[in-house]
């Protein structure tokens, strides 16, 4: 769990550009306490620490006290976050209102912005819609834009970018940039095509 | 409309009940253990408790009572992000999967409809149709997928299924399904009833 938390931290840290402390308090990340308290104050830093003490509880079989931290979530930040989803260090929710629900593994460095969320399919072609309890799988530094949507048992893979108000339904290769309803990935070849999401991307 | 608001507020758990909202039934588990973990997902996790808000402030609302209405109001804005307006009618069997929602205008929602995150189903002031507050009316078993908007006087037949952030802005026939910005209509093969058999992953 403090390993993750430590890597969410990084991330968080530098998104507040905050300097780091100097001396004694660059000595251990705990230590750092403007960069902490900023995390804390400015960004969604809780929610993720939330997040991790719940899985940690949840791991413990503790009862109540995951679903209180669920609450808090939901009160506070607008994330809902499912238990049985794995979730890889350095994980950083930018504004909050997220949803991820299902068996979703997530790699490291992955970033959410505000009502993007992974999730099910309700698919009735294969069968009952509960076979389809099983979410996406997504690779290392992941970015997912506003209101992206990612659905079904698919994978996504390394330093993918979803554009915003993309859904994503089909696999996605690795370096790929996707945008659309549904997702497609974008000629980062052709200048044309490059050119139309440059400025948002950037 | 005529039904009584506990008849409503049972078919709406069972609405989330036969949705796929719960997890198969472990056999090695203990008849209590399902109970509670049923119990647990419905009504702490899922916006369950939104849905009784809504429906036990439009009985206030019909009643004319006062000050229970607009506290019913705020809980579900405070707790699932979830902001129903008063004229909007809505049949019994409503399963909101997370919360965060928008219902606005005189909206009509039929039996057993699904609604997902980040949904908007609201009024329009567009060129075209000018501004009304007739909102649009849903048929029975419509699911709306998350991030999916519905707006204007436009109607949407039974069964209908509406695409991840798809954009509604004309009729959609019954049995078909939407997709895209602005939403086209695309038919879908009859499919049996969602019903929970006991039989499922057997």
């Amino acid at each position: 769990m403090f390993e993750n938390v430590r890597e969410d931290f990084r991330v968080y840290a530098h998104l507040t550009g905050v300097k780091p402390g100097k001396g004694l308090f660059a000595a251990s990340w705990l230590f750092d306490t403007r960069r902490f308290i900023a995390a804390l104050w400015m960004f969604p830093f809780s929610a993720v620490l939330l997040f991790r003490l719940k899985r940690w509880l949840k791991d413990r079989h503790a009862p109540i006290l995951p679903r209180l931290c669920d609450w808090l979530n939901i009160v506070v930040w607008q994330v809902q976050i499912a238990d049985n989803a794995t979730i890889g260090p350095g994980f950083c929710i930018s504004h909050g209102q997220v949803t991820i629900s299902g068996e979703v593994k997530i790699g490291r460095n992955c970033t959410f912005n505000p009502y993007s969320g992974c999730g099910l399919v309700h698919k009735r072609k294969t069968g009952h819609p509960w076979e389809g309890l099983v979410g996406p799988t997504l690779g290392d530094n992941v970015f997912v834009g506003v209101g992206g949507r990612i659905m079904g048992p698919i994978t996504i893979g390394d330093n993918v970018r979803i554009g915003a108000n993309s859904v994503v339904i089909h696999d996605v290769p690795k370096d790929a940039v996707v945008i659309g309803i549904p997702a497609r990935p974008i000629d980062v070849e052709d200048p044309e095509q490059r050119a139309l999401v440059q400025d948002v991307l950037d | 409309m005529t039904d009584n608001v506990w008849n409503e507020i049972r078919s709406d758990y069972d609405a989330y009940y036969n949705s796929g909202f719960t997890w198969l039934p472990d056999p090695d588990k203990g008849e209590l253990r399902r109970r509670w973990e049923r119990l647990d997902t419905i009504v702490l996790r899922g916006a369950w408790p939104a849905v009784v808000c809504f429906r036990i402030k439009k009985w206030a609302w019909r009643r004319g009572l006062p000050l229970l209405p607009v506290l019913c109001d705020t809980l579900n804005r405070i707790f699932w992000g979830v902001l129903i307006a008063d004229h909007v009618r809505i049949d019994r069997g409503l399963c909101l999967a997370h919360g965060y929602v928008v219902i606005d205008g005189g909206t009509t929602i039929g039996k057993n409809c699904s609604i997902n995150p980040y949904v908007t189903i609201g009024l329009t002031n567009s060129s075209k149709v000018g501004f009304s507050l007739r909102g649009p009316t849903l048929g029975d078993n419509v699911y709306i997928g998350t991030g999916a908007k519905i707006l204007g006087p436009v109607t949407i037949g039974d069964n209908a299924k509406i695409g991840a952030n798809a954009v509604v802005i004309s009729d959609i026939p019954a049995g078909h399904t939407a997709v895209g910005a602005p939403a086209r209509a695309i038919p879908q093969k009859p499919l049996p009833p969602r019903r929970r058999t006991g039989q499922e992953g057997v």
